[in-house]
C-alpha cells in the first residue's frame, strides 16, 4: 500500500511551523529560496530520490514537473503512480509517460487510468501510445473504442485513425511504370449540385455506414461541390460526408478507367457503390494535390452509381473545391 | 559613320526635325536611346546626339552644334552619305545644381546644292544625389508623381524581352532597338522623381509557362509523366545558363541608369514546386546522399509519422534519416529553385553593379530550412494583415532566421495593401442599412483595401525589427484607379500611408537603418524542420498557424521571441537562451533533441505544447488551440494563454522590458548602450468598414501603458514627437507612461546621459564649385551620445532655396560628417546650414560666406 502524499498546504504549514520554530530558537535563519533557486538544486547531480520525491509536493508547478521529470528519468514508476493524481495535468502526463516506457499491462493500466483523466491532454497521450501500440490486442482495441467515444476532437481522431476498417490499395494504371501510351479518351464529370452533405464531429458515419448507397440521406442538407464548404455556408473544421447518385452512359470502349479528384481540402476517404475505393490523406499540404485511383472494377455502366466522400479538414477553409471525373482511359 | 566625343559640355536634347526638299537629301537628329537624366556628380555621365541622313543622297559638310546655358560649340562631321549617321558624345557636367537644363542640337549641311538642317532640343536633369534612406517600395507600379507624394522610393519595373535572351543563348541587349529608349525612359522618369526602379526578373517562370519551351523542362513524376501544375524543372543546365543571362543582358543594357537600384527575382515561385523525377534530379540526390530518392517520398509535404511502421516512439529521428535527409535535400537545393536566384543575382552584379539589391519573396513560404532565396540580398515576405495586423511580427522574426543562415543577408518586409474579400468581408448584407459605404459604391469588389490603422500597426510592427526596408502591394487599393483588379475601398488608407511614411519612416528611417540588431533575446522559439517534414507542421509564412499564434501569445506576455530553425540550434546551440518555446514540435532530429536535452538540464525552461515529441518534457505545456474565426474571441483566448504564461514563467524569466497594457506590446532594438523601444498598440475592435461581418476588427482604439525598463540610469526620447519623455519613480529601472493613438505605436531612444546640445562645425567661408565639409555632434555631458541619433539637415542658400543634402540623417555614435559640392552655378552669398537632433529637438545654425570662384587664368 502506498504512503498518500503529504498535501501542499499541509507541507506549507509544516515548513511554517518549523520556521518558526528556527527563528524562535536560533534566531533568522536564511529565508527560503525562490522556485528557480529550487528548481536548480533539483538539476544537481547529486540530487537524491527523496529530495526529488520531497518537490512533487512543491507549491511551484514548474519545480514539480522538473522533479517528476527527473524522477522518470530514475524509472520512480511508484513515485509516478502516485503523481498521476496531481492536480497539475502535466505532472499528470509526465507520470503517464513514464509509466508507458514501462510498457506491458501496467502501461495499458496507466492508459486505462489516464482514459478517464479530467484533461484531455492526458487522455491524448494515452491513446496516442494506444494508436502506436501493434498488434492491436484485445484489450488495446476495447481501449481505443472507449476513445473513440472521448468528449475531445483529437482523441477521437487518432483512436479513429488507429481503428479504421477500411483499406485499398488504389493506384491508377497510369501509376504503374508501363510504356503504354495511356491516354484518357474520354472524360465525364460529375455534376457538381444536389449533393447530400452532413457533418460529423464525432466521426461516427462510417460506423453507421453513411457509405451505404441504400443509407438514407434525404434529412441531410444539399450542397455543391466545387467550392468550400465554407463558402457555402459551413464554418466548420472536422469530418464531413457527401453523398451523390450519378449517372454513366453504356460502357465506352476502354481497358480502364480512373476517378479523378482535381483536390479536396484536404483530406478525402470515397466509396464507390458502397465499396472502398481509397484514399488521398496527405496532411493538410494535400489541399491542392490532385489524386486518382483506378475504379474500373467498382463503377456500373449504363445505371446509376453511388458515391460517398468522407472529407476532412484541419485548418482553413475544407471541402471537394475542385471538380470530380471519370476518365476513360484507352492505349 | 563618324562618332565624335564632345567633353566639357552640359546636357541635353530630344525629338527629331529636319527639312528636305524632293531630289535632295535631309537630315534628323535624335538621342539614341541615351539618358537624359543624372545624378548629381555622377562620373562619366554622357549623353549623344545623333545626326541622321535618312534619304537616299549624300549630305555634305555636316556640321552638329549644340547650345545650352548661353554657350554653343559647334562639331564637324563631315559627309553623311545616305543612311549614314554622325554621333556626338556629350559629356554631362554633372557638378551642376541640381535642376532642368535644356540642350539644344541642331545640324545642317548641304545636299543638292541645298542647304538642309534639323534640330531638337531635350531637358536634361540633374538631380539631387539622396541622403541614405530607408526604401518603401511599390511591389507594383504607379505613377511616379504620386507614388514620390505618398512617400515611396522604389517600385518594380519590367525591362527585358525573355524571348530575346532565350534565343540568343548568351547574354545579349535584352530589348530590341526600338524598344530600348522608351525602357530606358522609364528609368530615367524615376530618377527625375527621385525613385528608384526595381526591375522584375523572373527567367524561370518564362520557361514554364511559354508554349514551345516550356514542354522540354517541365517537371515529371516518378512514372516520368510532366506534373500538371506550372513549374519548370529548374536544375536543368541550360535553364540556370539561361537565368543567368538574363541578368547579365538587364546589367548590360541599363545597368548605366542609376535609377536601376533592386531586382526583384521570381516571386512567389516555390508555392508550386514540386518533386521531380528526371534522371539528373535522382542523379543530383544519389551525389549528395548516395542513395536513392526513398521510395516513400511520394509529395513535396513530407511523409507523416504517424504512417510509418516502427517510427520511434519518442519521435527523435537520426540526424541523417533518409527521409530528412531527401527533404533537406529538395529545399535547399534539390528543386533547383535557389541556385536558380543566385543565377539572376550573380548575372546582375556581372558588370559591377554591387550597389544594386536583389530581393527574393515570400521567402518563407517554405519548410524552415536557410537558403531560400538563394544568394540574393535581401528575403522578404507579404503578408495580409488580417486579422491581426501584429502577426507581421511573426513572418519577419522567420526572415530574421531565415536570413540568419547567410551572413550579410538582409530582410525586408512586406504589407499587403488588399484584403481578399473572402476572408474580410465576404457576404453582402442583405440589409442595406447596415451595408458599408464601399459595399454599397462596389459590390462585386474581390480585393478591397486595408483599413488605415491595420496599416499603421503593420508599419509599427515591422519597423520594431531591424528590417532594412518596406513593401506594399496593391496600388490599386491604395489610390483610385480605372484599371485593375483590386479596388480602391477605403479612403483613408493612403492618407494614413503618407502620414507614416512622411513622419516616421523618413525621418527614422537612416537611424533605424544604423541600429541594425534586435536586444539579444533570452527566449527562443524553436521552428523545427522535422516536424514540417513528419507532422505537416509549419507556418509557411502565412502567420496563421499554432506556431504563430504561440509567437502571438510571447508578444502578449511581454517576451520578444527569437525564432530559431533547426540549423540555427545545431549551429549555435541553445546556450544564449533561458527559455525555450517548442510550438508544434512532433517530432526532432537526434541533434536537435540533444541540445535541448542539455538545455534543459542546465536549468532552461521548455515551453510546449501537447503534440512535443515525447523525448523531450515540458516545464509549461500550453496546449494548442485553432482560431474560431473569431477575432475578438480568439484575441481574448491568447491574450489568456498569455496571462496563463505569465503566472507560470514569470518565477524563471526576467524581462528587460515591458508595457503594463497587453495590448501594447513592445519590442527592443539596440545599439551600443542604447535602446530603442519600439510600442505597438494592438487594442481594435469591429468598426464599420468590414467589423459587421465579424472576421476582422479592423478598428484601432486609443491606448495608454505605463512601460518599465530594467536599466538603472537612463533619459528616454520620444523620436516621433522629439522630445524627452517624462520618467516615473520606480525602484527596479527606469518607467514612464505614453498614450498611444489608434493604430498607433511610438519609438523611443533611451540612452544613459540626456543630450545636452547639438554642435555644427562647418568652416565660415568656402567657394562656388568647391566643397564644404560639415559635421554635426550630438552631445550628452561627457561628449558625443554613443548612439545613432536622428538628424535633419537644412542647407538654404542665400535666395532661400533649399539646397542638396537638405534631408535626415542619422549621427552614429552621436557624429555626423556630411561633404556639400557647391556647383559652380549655386547662388554666391550667405548660405545658411542647420542641424536639428530628433530627439530632443536641439538644432544648431551656422552660416557659410559663398564666394565666385577666381577666374581661371
Amino acid at each position: 500500500m502506498q504512503a498518500k502524499p503529504v498535501s501542499r498546504l499541509r507541507r506549507q504549514t509544516i515548513d511554517l511551523v518549523l520556521v518558526l520554530l528556527l527563528v524562535g530558537c536560533v534566531g533568522p535563519v536564511a529565508p527560503r529560496p525562490q522556485a528557480p533557486q529550487r528548481r536548480l538544486a533539483l538539476l544537481r547531480q547529486d540530487v537524491t530520490g527523496a529530495e526529488l520525491r520531497r518537490a512533487l509536493e512543491d507549491e511551484d508547478v514548474v519545480v514539480r514537473r522538473t522533479s517528476a521529470r527527473l524522477l522518470g528519468g530514475r524509472g520512480a514508476t511508484e513515485a509516478l503512480s502516485v503523481a498521476m493524481g496531481d492536480e497539475d495535468l502535466l505532472v499528470r502526463r509526465i507520470a503517464l509517460a513514464t509509466l508507458l516506457r514501462a510498457g506491458g499491462e501496467p502501461a495499458l493500466n496507466a492508459v486505462g487510468q489516464a482514459l478517464s483523466d479530467s484533461s484531455s491532454l492526458v487522455r491524448l497521450l494515452a491513446v496516442e501510445h494506444l494508436a502506436s501500440l501493434r498488434p492491436h490486442s484485445e484489450r488495446v482495441l476495447d481501449l481505443l473504442e472507449l476513445a473513440c467515444q472521448d468528449g475531445d476532437e483529437k482523441v477521437r481522431e487518432i483512436a479513429t485513425r488507429a481503428t479504421w476498417p477500411f483499406f485499398r490499395r488504389a493506384l491508377s494504371v497510369r501509376d504503374g511504370g508501363t510504356d503504354l501510351d495511356i491516354t484518357a479518351a474520354e472524360t465525364i464529370r460529375l455534376p457538381a449540385e444536389e449533393w447530400r452533405f452532413h457533418l460529423d464531429p464525432l466521426r461516427q458515419g462510417h460506423r453507421q455506414h453513411w457509405f451505404d448507397p441504400d443509407f438514407d440521406d434525404t434529412e441531410w442538407a444539399q450542397i455543391a461541390i466545387e467550392q468550400t464548404w465554407q463558402q457555402a455556408g459551413y464554418e466548420y473544421i472536422g469530418v464531413t460526408w457527401y453523398r451523390r447518385t450519378f449517372e454513366l452512359p453504356d460502357s465506352p470502349e476502354s481497358f480502364a478507367v480512373d476517378i479523378r479528384f482535381g483536390a479536396v481540402d484536404e483530406s478525402a476517404w470515397v466509396w464507390i457503390n458502397g465499396i472502398y475505393a481509397g484514399d488521398h490523406d496527405i496532411g493538410p499540404g494535400g489541399w491542392n494535390v490532385p489524386f486518382r485511383w483506378d475504379v474500373t472494377e467498382l463503377l456500373r455502366w449504363g445505371e446509376a452509381n453511388h458515391i460517398t466522400v468522407r472529407a476532412m479538414n484541419t485548418a482553413h477553409a475544407g471541402g471537394i473545391w475542385k471538380p470530380i471525373n471519370i476518365e476513360v482511359l484507352r492505349r | 559613320m563618324t562618332r565624335t566625343s564632345w567633353t566639357g559640355v552640359l546636357l541635353l536634347v530630344c525629338t527629331v526635325g529636319s527639312t528636305a526638299a524632293d531630289g535632295q537629301g535631309a537630315l534628323s537628329l535624335d538621342f539614341d536611346a541615351s539618358r537624359r537624366a543624372f545624378v548629381r556628380m555622377e562620373p562619366e555621365a554622357r549623353t549623344r546626339v545623333v545626326v541622321r541622313n535618312p534619304t537616299s543622297r549624300s549630305v555634305e559638310r555636316v556640321v552638329a552644334e549644340v547650345s545650352w546655358n548661353g554657350r554653343s560649340l559647334s562639331l564637324a562631321l563631315g559627309d553623311l552619305e545616305p543612311g549614314g549617321h554622325g554621333t556626338v558624345m556629350i559629356d554631362v557636367d554633372t557638378s551642376l545644381r541640381p535642376g532642368d537644363y535644356e540642350l539644344e542640337a541642331a545640324a545642317r549641311g548641304r545636299s543638292a546644292g541645298v542647304e538642309v538642317s534639323a534640330d531638337t532640343s531635350r531637358l536634361l536633369v540633374i538631380t539631387p544625389r539622396q541622403p541614405p534612406r530607408m526604401p518603401v517600395l511599390m511591389w507594383g507600379g504607379g505613377d511616379s508623381e504620386t507614388l514620390s507624394d505618398i512617400g515611396f522610393t522604389h517600385r518594380l519595373v519590367w525591362l527585358q524581352d525573355y524571348a530575346r535572351v532565350w534565343e540568343a543563348g548568351e547574354s545579349t541587349q535584352v530589348v530590341a532597338d526600338e524598344r530600348l529608349a522608351a525602357q530606358g525612359e522609364i528609368l530615367d522618369e524615376l530618377l527625375t522623381r527621385g525613385l528608384g526602379g526595381a526591375v522584375y526578373l523572373y527567367p524561370g517562370r518564362w520557361v514554364g509557362r511559354t508554349e514551345g519551351v516550356s514542354e522540354e523542362f517541365t517537371r515529371v513524376d516518378r512514372q516520368g509523366a510532366p506534373r500538371e501544375r506550372e513549374n519548370v524543372c529548374a536544375r536543368f543546365p541550360v535553364v540556370q545558363d539561361y537565368a543567368y543571362n538574363v541578368g547579365v543582358s538587364v546589367a548590360e543594357t541599363f545597368g548605366h541608369y542609376p535609377a536601376l537600384q533592386a531586382s526583384l527575382v521570381h516571386s512567389e515561385i516555390r508555392d508550386a514546386t514540386d518533386l521531380c523525377f528526371h534522371d539528373h534530379d535522382r542523379a543530383a540526390f544519389r551525389d549528395f546522399a548516395g542513395a536513392d530518392i526513398p521510395d516513400l517520398v511520394d509529395s513535396k509535404s513530407g511523409v507523416r509519422y504517424a504512417s510509418l511502421s516502427g517510427f520511434p516512439a519518442d519521435r527523435v529521428v537520426a540526424d541523417d534519416d533518409p527521409l530528412l535527409t531527401f527533404y533537406r535535400w529538395f529545399w535547399k537545393d534539390g528543386d533547383g529553385w535557389n541556385a536558380l536566384h543566385t543565377q539572376v543575382h550573380e548575372g546582375l552584379k556581372s558588370t559591377g553593379r554591387d550597389d544594386l539589391w536583389t530581393f527574393f519573396d515570400p521567402a518563407v513560404r517554405v519548410p524552415v530550412l536557410w537558403g531560400s532565396g538563394g544568394a540574393v540580398d535581401v528575403v522578404s515576405q507579404w503578408t495580409y494583415s488580417y486579422p491581426d495586423p501584429i502577426k507581421i511580427g511573426q513572418a519577419a522574426d522567420e526572415l530574421f532566421a531565415m536570413a540568419a543562415g547567410r551572413p550579410g543577408q538582409q530582410v525586408m518586409k512586406m504589407t499587403q495593401i488588399i484584403w481578399y474579400r473572402s476572408q474580410t468581408a465576404p457576404e453582402l448584407p442583405e440589409e442595406e442599412a447596415i451595408r458599408a459605404d464601399w459595399e454599397h459604391d462596389q459590390p462585386e469588389a474581390r480585393f478591397i483595401t486595408i483599413s488605415p490603422d491595420h496599416l499603421r500597426e503593420a508599419l509599427w510592427t515591422k519597423l520594431s525589427r531591424p528590417v532594412r526596408g518596406i513593401m506594399y502591394h496593391g496600388w490599386g487599393s491604395l489610390v483610385q484607379s480605372e484599371t485593375g483588379s483590386y479596388q480602391f475601398t477605403h479612403p483613408g488608407t493612403r492618407p494614413a500611408l503618407t502620414a507614416m511614411l512622411r513622419d516616421v519612416v523618413q525621418p527614422l528611417g537612416p537611424t533605424l537603418l544604423q541600429v541594425d540588431e534586435d536586444r539579444p533575446s533570452r527566449v527562443a522559439l524553436l521552428e523545427s524542420f522535422a516536424s514540417q517534414v513528419f507532422a505537416s507542421r509549419g507556418t509557411h509564412g502565412w502567420s496563421g498557424s499554432w506556431e504563430a499564434d504561440m509567437h502571438l501569445v510571447l508578444q502578449y506576455a511581454q517576451i520578444q521571441p527569437q525564432i530559431l530553425f533547426d540549423e540555427t540550434v545545431l549551429r549555435d546551440g541553445l546556450a544564449a537562451y533561458d527559455v525555450l518555446v517548442m510550438p508544434f514540435c512532433d517530432v526532432l532530429t537526434a541533434g536537435v533533441a540533444a541540445q535541448v536535452e542539455r538545455f534543459q538540464a542546465r536549468g532552461g525552461i521548455i515551453i510546449a505544447d501537447e503534440t512535443l515529441a515525447p523525448r523531450i518534457t515540458p516545464d509549461i505545456l500550453l496546449e494548442s488551440r485553432r482560431r474560431s474565426g473569431r477575432p475578438d474571441e480568439d484575441k481574448a483566448a491568447l491574450q489568456a494563454l498569455a496571462v496563463d504564461l505569465r503566472d507560470q514563467l514569470d518565477p524563471y524569466l526576467e524581462r528587460y522590458g515591458e508595457s503594463d497594457n497587453q495590448d501594447v506590446v513592445v519590442r527592443f532594438r539596440r545599439y551600443r548602450d542604447a535602446d530603442y523601444m519600439f510600442a505597438i498598440n494592438d487594442r481594435r475592435t469591429f468598426g464599420d468598414y468590414v467589423g459587421h461581418h465579424g472576421r476582422v476588427m479592423e478598428e484601432g482604439l486609443p491606448a495608454s501603458a505605463r512601460f518599465s525598463l530594467r536599466r538603472d540610469t537612463g533619459t528616454v526620447y520620444d523620436l516621433v514627437a522629439h522630445q524627452p519623455v517624462q520618467l516615473l519613480p520606480t525602484a527596479t529601472g527606469i518607467s514612464f507612461e505614453a498614450n498611444l493613438p489608434p493604430g498607433g505605436g511610438g519609438i523611443y531612444l533611451v540612452v544613459r546621459r540626456p543630450v545636452t546640445g547639438v554642435d555644427l562645425s562647418v568652416v565660415p567661408t568656402a567657394t562656388l564649385g568647391g566643397s564644404v565639409d560639415l559635421t554635426v555632434t550630438v552631445l550628452d555631458a561627457e561628449g558625443p551620445v554613443p548612439a545613432v541619433v536622428p538628424v535633419q539637415l537644412e542647407v538654404v542658400d542665400p535666395a532661400g532655396r533649399e539646397a542638396e543634402f537638405t534631408g535626415d540623417y542619422a549621427a552614429r555614435d552621436g557624429s555626423l560628417t556630411v561633404q556639400l559640392d557647391l556647383a559652380g552655378n549655386d547662388l554666391p552669398g550667405r548660405w545658411t546650414i542647420r542641424a536639428t537632433e530628433g530627439a530632443s529637438g536641439l538644432a544648431a545654425e551656422r552660416a557659410v560666406d559663398v564666394q565666385v570662384s577666381s577666374p581661371q587664368r
